[in-house]
Order: structure tokens, then C-alpha cells, then sequence
């Protein structure tokens, strides 16, 4: 199995790993072994040694793996093509799909409420990815705020119901609109700007509606937050008592009162809405305006040689991606039944580009899996937990240097001859 | 208004500016040299606080030291250097494998290599906030009445003295010497400087070596200044540097000293006059306008798009 | 006539590319665009398809027997007059807000790129339907619901890339990466996928560069096609002196920014100050050498 060729030497790969393991050594000590304890420290000499020790190891593995034939195949040919592919459209696996929607509408039926809440929440970040796929993915353009149409959905159920009494069911609509004109109104004066201005910027953007958030304590309550209702389904309510002038779900039917009815009420209409927007995602790729985004994100200065209106072209996709965002943020404040500033840093940002990047930039599909397993993992590996942002961040760096498209291979459709 | 709140505003903003200018210049240089934000940046300034207070503990504390311009000079030495250690291994991990490649591809693992930095200096420091004791703690000069006076601190001082050393000296180095051409040829044509024989990859190191010693000396500074910091105040003082290089005229190094004085004597004077709730959302409003309007900033030059 | 470039200045801060440029682009006729590098042809490229705006004169490009002002669409600066004429203002304020490049596009005026920019991720056939974004159903409902007028218009494009593609030889390379075809392909891809934006004009930057002689001469073979079967307009900048004499029907020639001789090809090559322009310095002050030495 571990075949190595002929330019393996061993001399020089344990050379290269002691350098690589002193350094790291340096790097990790004052940081890892002295650790400050008020003005006083306290000494923890072994932990730089440990990972000095690592990085040794993994320095060694990489260059024994990267010299087999195992190897040559993973690493060794990732030029600039690799990971794209074009098929024919078929509808071979159409069947499976049916299967997954099936089982995605009857599993709140068997679930346990745990898992019923984490389903939400890991659908709520399917619809995030989405939203920033169609941003990040295809139009190319790194947005780093997207946050910020998240905390409009949210904020704006939550607000619209105690200042103008919305409901869930017209909150909906209403935040989907109201994000998208936030992304047109804030993306129309940036837009014009290059790559890594445009990063800084939405990454400025969304700071800024935090802070707004935060500081305008008389309007959005401040650090305290504001609550959101619960949704109510044809009047009847899902609390145990009715407050908003229905009649409570469970006196209506019958049952015993319990909160998971009003989670099967978010589940269901959630995951419906993630199925019809996995279809227009899907649609729209295929659409005019999505080969345009695409051909944006590929050359710019070309687009504008065709006939495009860039700064059009680029201001629909933020506002698709602001509006899927909002839709996403309406969920969480209704599954949250109360939200405040600090859900939406930059650090959720972050996690919604890694669930991007890990899925494959462009990528449905791979965006969908990684928003599940993202959501998921944490959840069974608890005692990781404070380890999860390092584990995203070193994903993140690693999948831009091995599988910058993701990793499964990126299909793209063929046109015949008609 | 009162002339002396004015007056005592502008010291606070000339304080604040120079920091501001000396994070700056990382972005400016790496910036003018690869075209690319350097995103960890906040972050290695961020470590370099945590390695100021880590150092002053051992000085103080373990080795009983207490002679303070000696724990000054060599906290400031040993800083630099470990900082600098940093700044390498971001460009080392983040950036140079990924020479070449797809235009988001570097951002997007200098973002990765910032939530690293941030959460592996969490877990092995923990979430508090750490601080350092007051080693400078002389009267500070007043002047005018009793009541109404300007107050400046022996630390102000040395923030300003300091970084205007730094500043100097740096700019020295780019103008004037061997090593200085070489960098700015790499800026001019990375292509032509390889081929004269310049080690480019070598140049881009050590420019992201300079950027992290400059923020190391910001880091001191502040931390002495202000005594606590956490783990999270990278972000926001990155965005804030970045905001004045960007003022200055990104690449421009004069630019992002002049950008950052000019950035923080409007932040505090806005938080002194207007609103201190508001100055971060100032700073971040500030960024945005230039970016939109005078993209070049003061000192840089307008750039042309190649066709 | 087609295209007027009367009296065009360029300025980079205080270098001057171009300097007092005037000339005509007859319609259905193939110009040629040649100097030595640095006499600032690219730029004048740029100006003319709107990637830059000029700092002075006039681009008329004639539409209908109207003129059109190519300037205007990038979106002028404003001036004090504006403020006088409110329907002027506000057509200042339209171009600067949506105009720019992409209109001088949908004019009628195509362009290539001196070093090729097509959308290396996308397929062939992909660059070309990008290309015809301005004539597709673009609403989005009749989109995400398939409905029969959009699929029409998506066949439409489908068998006009398809038409393209079989014309300039590209048929088998409809489904590949445009990244991954050769060189030479990707040459005439980039031409065809201007072509379908269907414009009355077509400025090629340097289409030969690159290429082996024998690709040159087919690609010279397919210019004529253009010109001659679909009634296109060309502007070419072009080193390859073979093909521009053998194509072209009128050539201007730049140095340091400026005209220095327009006409056809059997003028231009006995032209004496094109010869000195090309030949350099020395042939001049030999020329005025030997005029003394008579």
C-alpha cells in the first residue's frame, strides 16, 4: 500500500520534518506553554512539545503519501480543471430523491423533540447555504456579511409582530421582501467594487446592522433582545393558552398539550420551503440570469464585452442570496420564540461560508450535505465543542489548498444538438 | 464648546491614530505586494497582545524582575520576534500554496487562518479577559486651569514616540535600502522582479513578517495602555487599520500613517461630540464611503483597469 | 460610414496614450489598426468599446442614419450647464448611474481580448448562450416554471451557438470546458461568442497572435466570411502584416498616440513615414543625411 517511488528520501523527509517540528515548537510555545493566570502564569511546557510532535508526524505522512500511488491520485494533478465535469442531464436518481422527500416529511412524525429542534436548525442552515451559494458560489462575489440579512428576517418578524402585529404566515413574505431590498439598497453602491474590497465591505456592512441592533435599545431592545410569537396554523395557536385570540392546537384536536406540535409546524413548513428553494436554486443555474451569474464570477470585464449589465447581474444574485437569508432568519426567531444581537456576529457569517466552502462553491447538492453534517456533528460530538470553530477554520484553509471546488466533483450540464 | 474637551480629543485621537497607522501598515504593504487583504492581520495583532502580557508575567512574576524600562525594551524585542514568527506562518499556510489560484481562494483561507488564530489562542488562554498591571503609572501632564485642563498620559507619549520611531524606520528600510528596492520592485512586477533575480517568495514573506512586527509594536503598546484585551479584539482594530490604510491609499505607506491619524482623530472626536455607542459604526460607515468614493484613498493611485 | 473617432485624446494622469486621434470605419468594410507596440492601439481599443473613457473628442457610431454619441453612454461628468437643462441632467444621471461598457455593446459594437477571455469553467456552448443573454426570455416566473415560451427562446439560442460553432469549425468542442480547448480554439470561440451579440461592428484585438501560419490564414479566411456573408463591420489590430495587407480595405497606423497615415494597403507600405515609424529612428536621420550629403 505504501509503495513509495524513487524520489523518496528518507534523509530528507526526516530533515524537513524536524525543521517543520522545531518551528512549530517556537510558534506554539509562548502561546500554548505559558498560560497567563491573572498578571502571574503558569507553565505548561508539554503541550508546545505535543504538538511540535504532531506536526512532525503529519510532516512525515504528507511526504510519504504524496510519493505513493494512493497519493499521485488525491493530491498530485489538482490543476485547474480537476473537479469539473460534463454530463448529460438524466433523471436516473429521481426516485432516491422522492424517497428523501418522503422520509424528510414523516421523520417529525417519529422524531424525539432533541432531534426534531436540531433538524430545525440544521435546515435553517440549508437554507442559509443556499442563499449564500447563489452569492458566493456562483456570482463569485465574497460576501462576509451575510448575516446581516439573516438578522433582518429575524428582527423583522419580531419587530413587525409587536409594532405592526404581523403573523408568521404574513411575517414570511414580508422579511423575504424586506431582505432582498436590504441586499439591493446596500449592494448597489458596492458592487462596483473588486473582490477583496467587496469582502471588507459587506464584512463592514454587517457590523454595522449588529451594532444598530445592539445600540438602538428603544426600537430592537437592545443586547435584551426581542421575542417573536409562536406561529399559528389556521388560528389555532401552539402555547398553552391561547394569547392571540385563537384556540390552543391541542384543546382543538383533543391531544395533550406539548411543545413539539409547534415544532412540527416550523419543521414541516421549513422543510417545504428549503425543497421549493433547492428547486429554484437548481432551476435558476440552468436559467439565463444563473449562466450569467456564473460568467460573472468567471470574468468579469468579459461580461460587460457582451452586453451585461454588471452591476445588475450582481445585484439580483446578492438579492436572491439577501432574500433566502431573510427567509432563513423568520425560521430561526420563530423556532427561537426570542432573538438578540448576539446570534448573528461574524463568527456565524464565517460558519455559513465554511458550510459553503466545504460543500464545493457552486455546489447544491454539496452544500445541502455539508449544512446537514455541520449541524449534526456538533451535536453528537459535544465534547469537541470548543474545538469546533478551529476545526472549520483549518477546513477551510485545507479544502482552499487540496479541493478548491469542493469534494465532490462540480457537474455541469451538457447541451445537445436538437 | 469647550476648547480644552476639543484639545483633549485630539490627543486621544492622536494617540489612537498612531496605533491605528502602525496595524495599518501590514495591510498597506501586503496589500501593495500581493493584492490581497491579508484577513489573520487583526488576529496577529491580536496574539501579539496576548504575548505582551505572557512575557511581562514571566519577567515579573516568575523571574522577579522589576527594573521597568528593561521589561519594556525586551517584552518590546521578544514580541516583535514571536509576532513575526506568526506573521510568517500565516503567509507560509494561508497564502503561498495558493499562488495562482482562483481569485477567492486565498481570501477565503486567510479567513479560515483567522477564525484558527482567534479560537486556538481561546482554547489555550481561555475566554477571559486578560490584562497586564499599570508599569507606567507617573502624574500626567495638565495643562491649563484646575478645572479645565488637557490631561496627557506619560503613555500617550510614548504611544506617539514610538510609533513615529517605527514609522521612520520602516520607512527607511523601503527607501533606502537593498532589501527595501527589492520589495519595491515586487510591488511594481512581481514577474520582472523574479526574473532579475530577486526571490519573490522570499520578498513576500518578509513583507508579511514587517506587517506583524508593526502590529507587534502596536500591540505592546496598547496593551500597556489599556491593561485588558480578549481574545476577540482583533476584529474589530483589523477593520479599523484597514479602514485607514484604505483612507491613506492601500500600498502607500506614508498613506497609512496618515490615514490612521486621520481615522482616529474622527473617531474620537465623533465618540467625544456625537456619540460613543455609535463610533465603531462610524469607523465601519467611514470605511464604506471611501471605498465607495475615493477608492485610492489620499495618497494612492487611482487604479487602471487592464483590459 | 459606421464609426467616427474625431479628434480623440487619452491621458493617464500625465502620460498621453492618445493624442488628437481622428478616423472613419466604413460600414461593411474590414480597417486594420497597426503601429508598434506602445502606439497606444489597445487603448484606443478601449476607448472605442467604452472599457475606457476618453478624456477628449468624439466616438459617433451612425445607427439608422442617427448618430449616436459612444461617450455619452459610459456616462459623462457633470457639467454647469446641466443644471440649467433638467431633461439633459437627468440623462447625464441615467448613463452615470446604469451606463457603462455593456452599452456600447448592446450598440452594436463586439469586441475580443488580446489575451483571451472567455469563461474557462464554463462550456463552450455555455460562452456562447452567455453571450445571447440580451436576446433570451429572461423573466424569471416563465423561467423557474419552464413555460413554452421560454423554451423556445432557450432552442433559439441553443441552435444559433450551434450554428456558430459548426460554422467556424468548433462543432465537436460544444460541450468542452473553454478553458481546456487549444489555444486556436479558444481564439475563435472568443470571435464567435462576439458574433452572437449580434453586432454591426467588431473589433478584434490582435486575433493572430499566437497562432501558426497556417491558423493565421484560415482565421484570415474567416474574417472575410464574416465580412462578406453576414455583412459585419470589422476593426482589427493585428502585428501579422501578411494578413492585414491581404484583408484589410483601409488601415490607419498610430505612433506615440497619433495618426500618422490612413489608406489602403499599397499606400501604406510606400508610405515613408509608416517605413520610419516601423524602421525607427535611424532610417530618417539616414534619409536626411543623405539629403544634405546631395
Amino acid at each position: 500500500m505504501l509503495d513509495v517511488d524513487a524520489d523518496f528520501s528518507t534523509k530528507q523527509t526526516i530533515l524537513d520534518a524536524i525543521l517543520a517540528a522545531l518551528i512549530a515548537w517556537l510558534f506554539f510555545l509562548p502561546i500554548t506553554g505559558v498560560l497567563l493566570d491573572g498578571y502571574a502564569v503558569q507553565s505548561a511546557w508539554h503541550q508546545p512539545f505535543v504538538l511540535a510532535l504532531i506536526v512532525f508526524y503529519a510532516r512525515c505522512l504528507i511526504a510519504i503519501i504524496v510519493h505513493t500511488d494512493l497519493g499521485k491520485r488525491l493530491f498530485v494533478g489538482k490543476g485547474h480543471y480537476a473537479g469539473v465535469e460534463v454530463v448529460d442531464k438524466t433523471n436516473a436518481h429521481w426516485h432516491w430523491l422522492l424517497v428523501i422527500v418522503a422520509i424528510g416529511f414523516v421523520f417529525p412524525f417519529f422524531s424525539s423533540k432533541y432531534w426534531l429542534t436540531v433538524a430545525i436548525l440544521a435546515l435553517i442552515y440549508v437554507l442559509l447555504g443556499l442563499g449564500l451559494n447563489v452569492v458566493v458560489g456562483l456570482a463569485g462575489l465574497l460576501d462576509l456579511g451575510f448575516v446581516a440579512f439573516y438578522a433582518v428576517g429575524a428582527y423583522s418578524y419580531a419587530l413587525g409582530s409587536e409594532y405592526l402585529g404581523l403573523g408568521f404566515w404574513t411575517a414570511l413574505p414580508f422579511a423575504a421582501v424586506l431582505a432582498a431590498s436590504f441586499g439591493a439598497i446596500l449592494g448597489f453602491p458596492v458592487l462596483r467594487m473588486h473582490g477583496d474590497y467587496l469582502a471588507i465591505v459587506t464584512l463592514g456592512f454587517g457590523e454595522i446592522i449588529r451594532l444598530i441592533l445592539n445600540n438602538w435599545t428603544a426600537f430592537t431592545g437592545g443586547p435584551n433582545g426581542a421575542s417573536a410569537p409562536l406561529p399559528t396554523l389556521f388560528g389555532l395557536e401552539f402555547s398553552r393558552r391561547a394569547k392571540q385570540g385563537g384556540t390552543p392546537f391541542h384543546d382543538y384536536f383533543g391531544l395533550d398539550y406539548s411543545t413539539i406540535y409547534r415544532y412540527i409546524l416550523i419543521y414541516l413548513v421549513l422543510f417545504l420551503v428549503v425543497c421549493v428553494m433547492t428547486m429554484v436554486v437548481v432551476r435558476l443555474r440552468q436559467m439565463p440570469i444563473g449562466r450569467a451569474w456564473e460568467a460573472l464570477r468567471e470574468d468579469e470585464t468579459a461580461c460587460r464585452s457582451l452586453g451585461i449589465n454588471h452591476v445588475v447581474v450582481k445585484l439580483s444574485a446578492f438579492s436572491m442570496g439577501a432574500m433566502v437569508g431573510g427567509l432563513a432568519g423568520v425560521f430561526f426567531a420563530a423556532y427561537q420564540g426570542f432573538i438578540n444581537p448576539s446570534s448573528f456576529t461574524f463568527f456565524e457569517s464565517a460558519l455559513i461560508l465554511a458550510i459553503v466552502v466545504l460543500g464545493g462553491l457552486g455546489s447544491v447538492v454539496g452544500v445541502i450535505i455539508a449544512a446537514v453534517v455541520l449541524t449534526i456533528l456538533p451535536e453528537l460530538l459535544r465534547e469537541f465543542s470548543d474545538y469546533r470553530v478551529l476545526i472549520f477554520g483549518m477546513s477551510m484553509v485545507l479544502m482552499m489548498i487540496w479541493r478548491p471546488r469542493g469534494l465532490l466533483p462540480q457537474r455541469r450540464q451538457a447541451f445537445r444538438r436538437t | 464648546m469647550d476648547w480644552m474637551i476639543i484639545l483633549q480629543q485630539l490627543v486621544n485621537g492622536l494617540t489612537l491614530g498612531a496605533i491605528y497607522g502602525l496595524i495599518a501598515v501590514g495591510y498597506t504593504m501586503v496589500y501593495g505586494i500581493i493584492g490581497m487583504i491579508n484577513f489573520a492581520h487583526g488576529d496577529i495583532y491580536m496574539v501579539s497582545a496576548y504575548l505582551t502580557a505572557i512575557c511581562i508575567a514571566v519577567f515579573m512574576s516568575w523571574w522577579g524582575w522589576t527594573f521597568v524600562p528593561l521589561i519594556l525594551v525586551l517584552t518590546l524585542i521578544v514580541v516583535i520576534l514571536f509576532t513575526s514568527l506568526y506573521g510568517w506562518v500565516v503567509e507560509r499556510v494561508a497564502y503561498r500554496p495558493l499562488r495562482g489560484s482562483q481569485r477567492l481562494a486565498p481570501l477565503i483561507s486567510a479567513i479560515g487562518m483567522s477564525l484558527v488564530l482567534q479560537n486556538y489562542v481561546q482554547i489555550s488562554q481561555s475566554a477571559r479577559t486578560q490584562g497586564v498591571p499599570s508599569l507606567i503609572s507617573g502624574h500626567p501632564l495638565r495643562i491649563g486651569s484646575e478645572q479645565n485642563f488637557v490631561q496627557i498620559t506619560e503613555m500617550q507619549i510614548l504611544i506617539v514616540i514610538v510609533a513615529f520611531l517605527s514609522m521612520a524606520v520602516l520607512s527607511y528600510i523601503i527607501q533606502a535600502t537593498a532589501l527595501g528596492r527589492a520589495c519595491r520592485a515586487t510591488q511594481q512586477d512581481r514577474v520582472m522582479a523574479s526574473i532579475l533575480g530577486i526571490n519573490t517568495d522570499k520578498i513576500i514573506s518578509i513583507v508579511f513578517i514587517i506587517g506583524a512586527a508593526s502590529a507587534a509594536v502596536a500591540g505592546v503598546l496598547v496593551t500597556l495602555n489599556y491593561g485588558t484585551f480578549d481574545f476577540f479584539i482583533g476584529f474589530v482594530t483589523g477593520i479599523k487599520a484597514f479602514t485607514a490604510a484604505v483612507l491613506g491609499g492601500i500600498g502607500s505607506l506614508p498613506g497609512a500613517m496618515l490615514g490612521g491619524l486621520i481615522l482616529g482623530l474622527a473617531e474620537s472626536l465623533f465618540s467625544g461630540f456625537v456619540n460613543t455607542d455609535y463610533k465603531d459604526v462610524f469607523a465601519f460607515a467611514l470605511l464604506v464611503l471611501v471605498l465607495i468614493f475615493r477608492p485610492s484613498g489620499l495618497l494612492g493611485k487611482p487604479e487602471v483597469e487592464k483590459v | 460610414m459606421l464609426l467616427e473617432v474625431k479628434q480623440l485624446a487619452m491621458r493617464f494622469g500625465g502620460v498621453v496614450a492618445l493624442d488628437n486621434v481622428s478616423f472613419g470605419v466604413e460600414a461593411h468594410k474590414i480597417t486594420s489598426l497597426i503601429g508598434p507596440n506602445g502606439a497606444g492601439k489597445t487603448t484606443l481599443f478601449n476607448c472605442v468599446t467604452g472599457f475606457y473613457q476618453a478624456s477628449a473628442g468624439e466616438i459617433v457610431f451612425y445607427q439608422n442614419n442617427q448618430a449616436i454619441d459612444v461617450l455619452e453612454l459610459l456616462g459623462k461628468p457633470f457639467i454647469w450647464q446641466d443644471f440649467v437643462n433638467p431633461r439633459q441632467l437627468l440623462r447625464r444621471l441615467f448613463f452615470k448611474m446604469l451606463g457603462g461598457s455593456h452599452r456600447v455593446n448592446r450598440l452594436g459594437i463586439a469586441r475580443t481580448f488580446q489575451n483571451i477571455r472567455l469563461f474557462r469553467d464554463m462550456t463552450a456552448i455555455e460562452n456562447l448562450l452567455v453571450a445571447q443573454h440580451q436576446y433570451l426570455n429572461r423573466n424569471i416566473l416563465s423561467g423557474l416554471l419552464h413555460s413554452k415560451g421560454y423554451q423556445k427562446s432557450e432552442q433559439q439560442a441553443l441552435e444559433q451557438a450551434y450554428y456558430w460553432l459548426d460554422l467556424s469549425g468548433l462543432g465537436d468542442d460544444a460541450n468542452k470546458l473553454a478553458g481546456q480547448l487549444p489555444y486556436g480554439h479558444q481564439k475563435r470561440l472568443e470571435i464567435i461568442r462576439a458574433m452572437c451579440t449580434q453586432p454591426q461592428l467588431i473589433c478584434l484585438d490582435e486575433p493572430a497572435a499566437g497562432l501558426n501560419p497556417n491558423e493565421t490564414a484560415e482565421l484570415g479566411e474567416f474574417i472575410r466570411i464574416l465580412q462578406q456573408q453576414h455583412q459585419i463591420t470589422v476593426l482589427l489590430i493585428e502585428h501579422d502584416m501578411q494578413m492585414v495587407m491581404d484583408i484589410s480595405d483601409k488601415i490607419v497606423v498610430l505612433d506615440h498616440g497619433e495618426v500618422i497615415a490612413t489608406g489602403g494597403p499599397e499606400a501604406i507600405q510606400k508610405n515613408p513615414a509608416v517605413l520610419a515609424a516601423y524602421l525607427g529612428e535611424e532610417t530618417t536621420d539616414k534619409a536626411k543625411a543623405e539629403t544634405n550629403n546631395d
